[in-house]
């Protein structure tokens, strides 16, 4: 049997399977380090209640007046801003918490604004993220002119849409994928002008279908078909119909109920349980 | 007078805020929206302030925390003292606060800011008062330069005949401070101050005339001086409070006191203004809330002790400490600053900045380093090429670049992530964020919006360049209106160009041809040359509301966009036509005139009507070089609804905004 060269490295005699090893170990080492430690810093928060709606909804509002149970003056945001909150502030004001769930989870402000509107869409997509619900606030005041129908409707649509495909992405590796609650909370219902959230409801429900309408006779993107990208030809609900409803898009991965209420008149019990039912589940 | 001055976080929420007159939110959130979210600054202002109804605001950001700094106040006035006070406030409220902010991941934070505020408010205009008084040349120097400063402060006529008049202006500033705008009885004061400064040129100023400039100024109550003036009386005995500046030391130099009444007479018409009770009410919470922010607010220890022994005895006492506080908290920032700069222009010791240098070219590869501009100029500088060699106007690349720098500046770099690659995503945003369009471009839907509710055709017009594409264009607009059964009138508006009429006739009987099996039908309005374009195209719009069209396509004849004769007509003609949507198409092919296209386009349709949209034609000539959609974008902020991508009627293709910037990036 020959024996194996070794060498002397600063006086010590090294044989070479330790020294292969060695180096290998210098070289693997860092990398699994860094990957470690930068999927470690990828994945973001364990439960995430996602705030999204048109500007000057209340979105700011609704997150403050959760973490500091009072009013706080906010203007446009531009950036999101998430909030660690334990599910006691989930719980109405005077009654004491009932101790059902007591891990924290974060609440996600984002931006209103048309221009940044993907820091939601991409929250919803990423399957790091692991979002239990979505709230969809509306300022209900202001549903009586079409052209805010449409941006308010118009914005829902590309989240359930995103929805929608995280949905599809999720059930294709996992067999029980559990649809996503969505709350459309119809916000400022103190004003005069409010609708009644069963009207607001199916105003979206008749102006998603009318998108979804004109969406499918309209032109192709550019840039269709040149990459095999097929989230340009994915349409919102079942593709036999242009009719949307909350119940048919139930079993593309979203539960969508509405409620009225108002963070200025403090009327957001009805929020606050849906969100405590988003966490027990 | 400033009406409103505020804290906000990036996130929205408002930190801190002292409000001397009541400004709708909506002032603010129109700066937010269009200047820091939209990236449009109105014209002549270069980024240094923005103007909403009466107001103008000014502005500076904290990048590091996040914070914005917004100062509102009256259009009218010449405050030249804000930048100076949004700077102060900004060192101070990051010192006191910084770490809580940080920490808070933008959301609310408890601060009590009112004292500081006021302090810094007050020695600012002590500063100014001083300028005036002791040394009038300098401040009649100074006022030409912030007027140039202040380049659209062109309305405030009563205040400003040339030259200025320092004593005026400036002490009209301390004045308004005090929110004694309405009555005249400061400006009897001070009247012999004015006279007194050799510099005045218009030294016959009335009290009568100044007064009357001031109200106009305030734009606010001015029916009612005489009963303030009245109501000033009985308030300034409750006063005393806030004119204890000189009270307390009446061992100053001898120009200090002199210019303590002055201050007083002011101070004292502030209280008998609305913001008094407040006022007085600020400084008692000033004092019981002092000793728990003793424990907040990261000071110097010499100071305290200093200050500790009569920290609990009158207001006054509590005032010089305040002072003396807020100075030092400057001072250290200012250090701050300084140290931080000679640290990167040359280190201290060899061994220290060996170590320094080592840990920064480590940190390229391994992450978490800060950024400063210095870190970030090469790789801006290589996305910037990259950008000119897609075909993006040099003006829309190096304000994109410049702003995508400013807001990288005092980030750091992810782990393992370097400088370029960062640079790199935050340039997809700006250009995602560009692109994106802020209304509904769902054409379809707005038509038949406006067939239901209106009963009337919609109305569709396009504009360009010669030879960019225009009737091309507006035939595959009418032909995919067409496949969803349309009724559509082309209006042939060229009247100006031979053959522009009967091209449009080939398109429409072609078009009739293609679309006889999908039920659309199509018509050609003309009137042959020569005529008015805008009358034809309103006699064609009232054609189509009697023969129940559904839309009307309006061709018009090409132009140059910077001759002044053929453009003017397009006001006319929007007018006339009042078309719902006015395209503009544009080559993907031009380079930098692009911009300036776009530009005169958009301001020719008079001062209500704006550009709807752009169709970039020619999309499929250029490959990936689609910067001219960037800079068109860019330089109006007007979505791109269509683009062009070959010869044929269907052609056509809405933007995807995903797929451009891949492009222009790749």
């Amino acid at each position: 049997m020959a024996t194996l060269p070794t060498f002397e490295i600063l006086g010590f005699p090294v044989s070479l399977p330790i020294l292969i090893i060695s180096l290998l170990a210098v070289v693997i080492i860092p990398i699994i380090l860094g990957k470690l430690l930068t999927s470690g810093s990828k994945s973001g928060p364990s439960s995430v209640i996602l705030l999204a709606g048109p500007r000057d909804a209340g979105k700011t509002s609704l997150l403050l007046y959760l973490q500091e149970k009072t009013l706080i003056p906010t203007q446009t945001s531009t950036t999101p801003a998430t909030v660690k909150l334990s599910p006691s502030a989930l719980s109405p004001a005077d009654s004491e918490d009932d101790g059902s769930s007591t891990k924290p989870f974060h609440l996600r402000d984002t931006p209103g604004h048309p221009k940044l509107r993907s820091t939601a869409i991409n929250t919803i997509i990423q399957p790091t993220e692991s979002c239990i619900g979505v709230i969809y606030i509306l300022d209900s005041a202001v549903l009586s002119t079409q052209a805010r129908i449409t941006d308010t409707a118009g914005y829902l649509y590309e989240l359930l849409l995103a929805i929608q495909k995280r949905y599809a992405v999720l059930s294709e590796t996992n067999t029980s994928t559990e649809p996503i609650p969505l709350l459309i909370a119809c916000n400022k219902n103190d004003l005069f002008t409010a609708l009644p959230s069963t009207k607001i409801s199916s105003l979206l429900q008749t102006e998603l279908s009318r998108m979804k309408e004109t969406k499918r006779k309209g032109l192709l993107n550019a840039g269709a078909g040149e990459n095999d990208d097929e989230d340009l030809d994915l349409v919102l609900g079942d593709e036999a119909s242009d009719q949307i409803t909350w119940e048919g898009l139930k079993e593309f991965g979203v539960e969508i109920s509405v409620q009225s209420g108002s963070v200025k008149s403090g009327t957001v019990d009805g929020w606050k349980s849906w969100m405590a039912t988003c966490l027990d589940a | 007078m400033l009406d409103l001055f505020e804290v906000i976080t990036t996130s929205g929420v408002v930190l801190w805020s002292k409000s001397y007159a009541p400004v709708k939110s909506s002032v603010i959130n129109s700066l937010i929206s269009d200047v820091f979210i939209e990236e449009r600054n109105q014209p002549g202002s270069d980024g240094k302030w923005f103007k909403k109804d009466s107001y103008t605001l000014k502005w500076t950001l904290a990048a590091d925390v996040g914070l914005v700094f917004v100062a509102v106040y009256q259009s009218l006035l010449h405050l030249t003292w804000i930048d100076e006070l949004l700077d102060q406030v900004k060192k101070l409220f990051v010192a006191l606060y910084g770490e809580k902010i940080k920490a808070s991941a933008g959301t609310k934070i408890q601060c009590h800011f009112d004292k500081y505020f006021e302090a810094s408010l007050r020695s600012l205009e002590r500063k100014v008062g001083g300028a005036t008084t002791a040394r009038p040349a300098d401040a009649s120097i100074e006022d030409p330069n912030s007027d140039g400063n202040w380049g659209g402060f062109s309305d405030g006529d009563e205040l400003s005949s040339p030259p200025p008049m320092p004593g005026v202006n400036t002490t009209g500033a301390s004045d308004l401070l005090h929110q004694t705008l309405e009555t005249p009885y400061p400006t009897e004061k001070s009247y012999p101050l004015i006279e007194v400064t050799p510099s005045t040129t218009s030294s016959p100023v009335s009290p009568a005339t100044m007064a009357q400039a001031l109200l106009q100024a305030s734009g606010r109550r001015p029916g009612r001086p005489r009963r303030n003036r009245k109501s000033a009386g009985p308030s300034s005995a409750s006063s005393a409070h806030a004119s204890s500046g000189e009270e307390r030391s009446p061992a100053r130099l001898s120009n200090r006191a002199k210019r303590g009444k002055e201050m007083r007479i002011w101070g004292e018409d502030g209280i008998a203004a609305d913001a008094g009770d407040d006022r007085k009410l600020d400084y008692s919470a000033g004092i019981s809330t002092d000793d728990e922010q003793d424990a907040l607010r990261p000071k110097p220890e010499a100071i305290d002790q200093n200050t500790w022994g009569t920290r609990t005895s009158k207001g006054d006492f509590l005032l010089k400490d305040l002072d003396y506080e807020i100075d030092d908290i400057l001072k250290q920032a200012n250090k701050a600053d300084n140290t931080d700069e000679t640290n990167k222009k040359g280190p201290g010791g060899l061994a220290s900045g060996l170590v320094g240098g080592a840990m920064g070219y480590l940190r390229n590869f391994v992450g978490g380093k800060t950024l400063s501009r210095e870190d970030t100029d090469k790789a801006i500088s290589g996305v910037m090429t990259h950008l000119l060699e897609k075909n993006v106007a040099r003006e829309a690349a190096v304000q994109i670049c410049d702003s995508v720098q400013t807001s990288l500046i005092g980030q750091k770099t992810g782990s393992f992530q370097s400088i370029e690659s960062l640079v790199k995503l935050a340039m997809e945003d700006a250009l995602r964020k560009i692109l994106t369009p802020t209304t509904s471009l769902d054409l379809l839907r707005e038509i038949e919006q406006v067939r239901e509710a209106e009963g009337r055709p919609y109305v569709i017009s396009v504009v360009g360049v010669n030879g960019v594409g225009k009737s091309t264009n507006l035939s595959k607009i009418c032909f995919f209106l067409l496949q969803n059964k349309l009724k559509v009138l082309i209006a042939a508006c060229d009247t100006f160009r031979s053959g522009a009429v009967e091209q449009l006739r080939v398109h429409a009987r072609n078009l009739k041809e293609l679309s006889e099996r999908e039920g659309g039908v199509v018509e050609l309005y003309e009137k042959g040359y020569g005529k008015d374009a805008a009358n034809i195209a309103k006699d064609a719009v009232a054609y189509a509301g009697t023969h129940a069209f559904d839309v009307v396509l309006i061709d018009t004849a090409g132009r140059r966009h910077n001759d002044q004769r053929l453009m003017s007509s397009l006001e006319k003609f929007a007018k006339f036509a009042n078309p719902d949507k006015i395209l503009m198409v544009g080559e993907a092919l031009v380079g930098s005139d692009s911009v300036q296209q776009a530009r005169n386009f958009n301001t020719a349709f008079g001062k209500e009507r704006k550009l709807d949209g752009f169709i970039i034609s020619k999309c499929d000539t250029v490959g990936d070089m689609v910067g001219t959609l960037i800079s068109m974008v860019f330089a109006t902020g007007i979505p791109v609804v269509f683009l062009g991508v070959g010869q044929n009627y269907t052609d056509l293709r809405t933007l995807n905004v995903k797929w451009a910037v891949g492009l222009l990036m790749s």
